[in-house]
């Protein structure tokens, strides 16, 4: 067995999931003498957020979350059983009713058949390395912290109505085990928002301050010119107008190229949707699809980032996936269905939002990787143009790869230069290998960001984008 | 409810007020991909959250501080370590006092479809909707086909008690569903929907397969708007869409901007005996909505609200102007409002104008049948959706177009709104099925 490279006191945890869960080896191979295929997946978190803006503060402890799901193949298709009872006995309760379903339901359908390779890293234990762990610092002092930085960051803008203060941290304790053997893995996540509303009387705006990822709560510093540019965008866009509609040569903040790999060649890669013919990447699989100058990896093992982790839901083990490669699509990311359905190699990206939920081809951290030139090179390359930042939230278009995504603000360049004009709110739509094949530039730096990606509306989970700056053209609304 | 918990709640030194909401969950989900079955999955889980108060003095005023606290099944064995940790959250956060609901009595909802209570039931249900979903689509004609879909059916059992007294339950059921369909063509084009009700029959798969159907056929052949300023109606998924929660919101935005806690967060741009478009004049149809939490099986109606509230019909926009806000008890003694509960299912009336005339303009009106995805910012009104599909409409015809996008501030825009005489009942409005908007910004080919 391996652990690898952990802190003695993550070692002291995972031996203790260890003994306590060691059962789920004999609950599997009871499942495997009645099914072709079964695994187990144990799932809770611990940890706490508070709230803090004005007028009104709040504390929460984590949702647990803690549940069991066990899946089993009938040789065709899955079938799954989900329960919060996590003991040895109800475990093999669920696990025998399960079976019967399977036997009962096995019946031939237009479902052809599902050999399932129980890969697996065998049996090892995985932490992320933590610096300062939130749990060595007490919440009040916690509190005080990030109460101070709201209060910082209000009183540089007059004409501030609200500031907010959020902050998460938590863990993610999973425990999984198929016939390679038995895996345990903590990830620890932290995080910080900090967002001011500003009003001139009449509209509202607002900036945001985001810091995530993997690790302690040193991935948390705030620096007071990082509240400065906060508070100084969030009132200029009290005075924005609104874009020019149309196509724009434009340069993408590091969270807004981030959040372009991820509903271009992130969604658009997962290979579930290859097999329900959703994705038409699934035609170009070693054909160009955007400029040489583009590549797009998804990699869950990106010290620090966000949606980082060592195993997935399915017993993967983590590693890189180059998605694009100077321009050319190489491969997509898979869960197990998928993969055994297309008879492609796995990738680590079967997750879950929970054990109630399915596994699905998810993303991890998905990146374009960094390019050659500086921000004041691509800057100084445009004659007329607009620096398109802080991208909010995007949806993704496999079949048609269409691409949308809102950000906050744009900023407005002129004869190479930012003229200081604003322009508020930005809708970014396109053809996905339009916006690629016209990528003319990228910085030489990535920036990550955090968030939560969904699969279409629902099926929450973290995830981590980031990229360099990079300029393109597309349509702006 | 594990009677452990509530002892253990009632005997906690440094609780002074407690609410104790327990949710027993379970269910059935099917996935096919392409026609073949992918999983079928059954669920369980029961959950509780304590709600614990803790009041204190700050600088001599007196505060009430609150920690939310979820238990898990294995958290029952430690409850007193919990909620110790739970006071000392509490005990750290300052807020004016508010006082918890006191007993009342609470209204009969329809919430449950009795189909779906037992979960064998429901996993019996959903085999047999998935097969049903298999041969709508099968019969739904030639270059038609089913690229994949997904039912969740969910029971939820559902207690809550207070120190006060209160004491409430409820069973509800809900459905999701989610059905995308792929269609042969000049290129060959998907149409996705996702879809939810309290109760299976509400659904109404034959019309959502035919709709589904016509709509994947339609985005074959369709081509990008042109860049303009003019008429845009919303109909369909698009209007749901321009009135809901951007992705993984809450509420829907006019939801939000009405509620107490936006007023006392100072978040709301809305003020009480106002008209509520910004500083634009009122010229379209009178604007009426309505949040009601007591609507029969929406999926947003409940029977008592999470701090224990009866449901309730609450006129919140009367003619364009702000009447009243949802609020929750907390924020209604901070504002000295009503206490209606959270939110119900908006209701929208309907307008004097049939959805064919909406439709006609010159030189052209274009019709948003489904956005990519809603993101209307519930705090500034700005949006900008990208069109999935849609139709433009005029004198030579009507041909389907996708891509570009639809902009601007979804408040100031309403000024002008004109609504349907025909209505439907969405995921986040029941109301006018289409809405019209005359001078509506769509970034599509340039000029």
């Amino acid at each position: 067995m391996a652990t690898l490279d952990i802190s003695p006191a993550a070692a002291g945890e995972a031996q203790r999931l260890r003994e306590r869960f060691g059962f789920l080896r004999e609950v599997v191979d009871e499942m495997e003498r009645s099914v072709p295929y079964a695994s187990a997946l144990v799932r809770f978190s611990h940890g706490q957020s508070i709230d803090l803006r004005d007028g009104e503060q709040s504390a929460s402890r984590q949702d647990p979350q803690s549940g069991v799901v066990l899946t089993a193949s009938n040789g065709h298709a899955l079938e799954e059983s989900a329960s919060d009872a996590i003991d040895a006995e109800s475990v093999l309760r669920t696990a025998r009713e399960l079976v019967d379903r399977v036997r009962h339901h096995h019946e031939d359908g237009p479902e052809p058949e599902l050999a399932i390779q129980a890969d697996g890293p065998g049996d090892a234990d995985f932490a992320t390395a933590v610096g300062i762990d939130p749990g060595t610092v007490p919440l009040t002092e916690r509190i005080a912290r990030y109460e101070a930085l709201r209060q910082r960051l209000r009183a540089i803008e007059d004409r501030a109505v609200q500031a907010m203060a959020i902050h998460r941290e938590g863990s993610q304790i999973s425990i999984f085990a198929n016939r390679s053997g038995m895996t345990t893995q903590q990830i620890r996540r932290v995080v910080l928002i900090l967002q001011l509303f500003v009003s001139d009387g009449q509209q509202r705006q607002f900036d945001v301050v985001i810091k995530a990822g993997t690790g302690g709560l040193e991935l948390l510093d705030v620096t007071d010119a990082e509240l400065a540019e906060c508070a100084a965008t969030a009132a200029s866009l009290l005075t924005a107008g609104a874009v020019p509609p149309g196509t724009h040569d434009i340069i993408a903040d590091p969270l807004t190229t981030g959040t372009i790999a991820h509903e271009a060649f992130g969604h658009g890669v997962e290979t579930d949707m290859f097999v329900k013919e959703r994705a038409r990447a699934a035609d170009y699989v070693g054909q160009r699809v955007g400029s040489e100058l583009v590549n797009i990896l998804d990699d869950p093992t990106v010290p620090t980032a966000y949606g980082s982790y060592f195993v997935d839901d399915e017993g993967q083990l983590a590693s890189g996936t180059s998605i694009i490669r100077d321009g050319v699509f190489q491969r997509g990311i898979t869960d197990l269905y998928s993969a055994t359905r297309l008879g492609i190699p796995r990738s680590a990206n079967g997750r879950r939002e929970s054990v109630q939920r399915k596994a699905y081809a998810r993303m991890s951290n998905t990146f374009f990787a960094a390019g050659h030139s500086t921000l004041d090179e691509l800057v100084a390359g445009l004659d007329d143009g607009l620096l398109v930042c802080r991208a909010l939230n995007g949806m993704e278009d496999p079949k048609g790869w269409g691409i949308q995504i809102s950000s906050n603000f744009a900023r407005e360049i002129k004869h190479g230069r930012l003229t200081g004009t604003v322009y508020s709110p930005i809708a970014l739509t396109g053809y996905v290998p339009d916006l690629l094949a016209d990528v003319s530039g990228i910085s030489d730096t990535i920036e990550w960001s955090s968030g939560s990606c969904g699969k279409g509306w629902k099926e929450i989970v973290p995830v981590g984008s980031g990229g360099p700056y990079l300029r393109t053209r597309c349509r702006l609304g | 409810m594990d009677q452990r918990v509530v002892d253990a709640v009632r005997r906690h030194p440094g609780i002074h007020d407690w609410t104790i909401r327990f949710q027993h969950g379970r269910g059935a989900q099917v996935y096919l991909a392409g026609t073949a079955l992918e999983n079928v999955r059954q669920v369980g889980r029961d959950a509780y959250e304590v709600e614990l108060f803790n009041d204190h003095q700050v600088d001599g005023e007196r505060m009430r501080g609150s920690a939310v606290v979820p238990l898990g099944r294995e958290d029952l064995d430690r409850l007193p370590a919990i909620l110790d940790e739970g006071v000392a959250m509490a005990s750290l956060v300052h807020n004016p006092p508010w006082t918890l609901p006191e007993r009342t009595e609470y209204p009969e909802v329809g919430l449950a479809d009795r189909r779906l209570v037992d979960v064998a039931d429901a996993v019996r249900e959903a085999r047999q909707t998935a097969e049903q979903i298999r041969e709508l689509v099968a019969a739904a004609g030639a270059g038609v086909r089913l690229s994949a879909a997904e039912l969740f059916l969910t029971a939820v059992d559902e207690e809550l008690l207070n120190s006060r007294g209160l004491q409430a339950s409820a069973t509800s059921t809900r459905v999701l569903s989610e059905l995308n369909l792929l269609a042969d063509g000049e290129q060959e084009a998907e149409f996705f929907r996702q879809d939810e009700a309290r109760r299976l029959e509400d659904l109404r798969l034959p019309d959502m397969v035919r709709d589904a159907a016509q709509h994947a056929r339609d985005a074959t052949r369709a081509r990008q708007p042109r860049t303009r300023l003019g008429p845009v109606v919303l109909s369909d998924i698009a209007a749901d869409q321009f009135l809901a929660p951007s992705v993984l919101g809450a509420n829907s935005t006019y939801l939000s901007q009405t509620s107490g806690g936006a007023a006392y967060a100072r978040l709301s741009r809305f003020e009480i005996g106002e008209p509520v478009f910004l500083g634009r004049a009122h010229t379209g149809d009178p604007f009426t909505l309505r949040s009601n939490a007591r609507r029969p099986y929406s999926v947003l109606s409940y029977r008592f609200d999470p701090d224990g509230l009866p449901a309730q019909d609450v006129l919140l926009i009367d003619d364009g102007v702000l009447r009243a806000r949802t609020a929750s008890q907390r924020y209604a003694q901070y504002l000295d409002l009503p206490a209606t509960g959270q939110p119900g299912m908006a209701e929208i009336a309907p307008g004097p104008t049939s959805m064919a005339d909406l439709l006609r303009g010159e030189p052209s009106v274009y019709q948003v049948v489904a956005f990519s995805a809603p993101n209307a910012d519930p705090v500034t009104g700005n949006f900008g959706m990208e069109i999935r599909l849609g139709y433009e409409i005029g004198p030579d015809g009507t041909r389907p177009i996708k891509g570009g996008s639809v902009s601007g501030n979804l408040f100031e825009a309403m000024a002008d709104a004109r609504f349907s005489a025909e209505t439907a009942v969405f995921a986040w409005f029941a109301g006018p099925r289409a809405i019209r908007f005359e001078l509506m910004q769509v970034a599509g080919e340039d000029a």
